[in-house]
């Protein structure tokens, strides 16, 4: 692997390091040359990844530990894989929300996984009790 | 490239500023509305849109980001705001911000305006989806 093609950041695993993550995952997506489209694509699923981590992950734990942000570049297609250290989420047992029935039973959350996997082409996940989880989410141009 | 955001301080990310147009409270948040900003988001609309016949609207021109909780949000104060025979819309949606509106199936309920102007004017008479 070519260390050119891969660039990584450590955030604190806290509400007011999404912006440094987003704007990590757009430079990079921009560098690549990404259309303005797909970059905001790109920030959202990055954007709604973190948050789930930090409401749903690191819910019970202080201090919050890190997330790794790890985006591998390869052609046409941006890897990013979020690495945290928190709760395993049930991936496959996610039910994809429908509009508008999701809204109108009074429901104002819950829709960030789908959104993730609007947003991106290919999204998987690893979890691991007692140690690192993974969310990988793959785009290509 | 390998950075560190360890140790940042937090940089204030989101200024709201409000003003009553013809009856109507505007809201102009400017920056980013995420899990960092949004309890702040809330807790400025909230009072506004929970008055009977309440009349509001949200100028997203200065929106750099919105989350997918905020949009719920919006949901939520466009019913209390119609269960009260008010009217809530949002208008100066940039087209980023629209494309997660679609996402969510939420530009079919939402009332949503080009203008600030043609906002005030639909919601200061009530128009409701």
């Amino acid at each position: 692997m070519n260390d050119k093609n891969l660039f990584t950041l450590e955030i604190p695993g806290e509400p007011h390091a999404l912006s440094k993550a987003r704007s990590f995952a757009c430079e990079v997506a921009c560098q690549v040359g990404f259309t303005e489209s797909e970059v905001n694509k790109i920030e959202i699923a990055v954007d709604e990844a973190c948050s789930n981590i930090m409401e749903h992950g690191y819910a019970d734990l202080s201090p919050k530990p890190v997330i790794h942000i790890q985006i591998r570049i390869e052609k046409r297609t941006i890897m990013i894989e979020l690495i945290d250290h928190g709760k395993t989420f049930d991936y496959d047992g996610y039910a994809a929300p429908t509009f508008p029935d999701h809204w109108e039973k009074g429901n104002t959350r819950g829709v960030g996984l789908f959104l993730i996997r609007q947003c991106m082409d290919k999204v998987s996940y690893r979890g691991s009790t007692g140690a690192s989880n993974c969310l990988r989410m793959v785009k290509r141009r | 490239m390998s950075e560190s955001g360890l140790g940042d301080a937090p940089a204030p990310l989101l200024e709201i500023e409000s003003m009553i147009q013809n009856g109507v409270e505007v809201f102009m948040p400017v920056g980013a509305v995420d899990m960092s900003t949004i309890g702040e988001f809330e807790h400025r609309l909230r009072p506004a849109c929970s008055r009977p016949n309440a009349r509001v609207v949200v100028d997203c021109a200065g929106l750099t980001y919105l989350n997918s909780s905020s949009l719920g949000l919006f949901y939520k104060f466009f019913n209390v705001c119609r269960n009260q025979a008010g009217a809530f819309a949002l208008c100066g949606v940039s087209s980023k911000i629209l494309e997660i509106i679609k996402l969510l199936g939420l530009d079919k309920v939402l009332l949503i305006y080009g203008t600030r102007e043609e906002a005030v004017d639909h919601v200061q008479r009530g128009n409701q989806k």
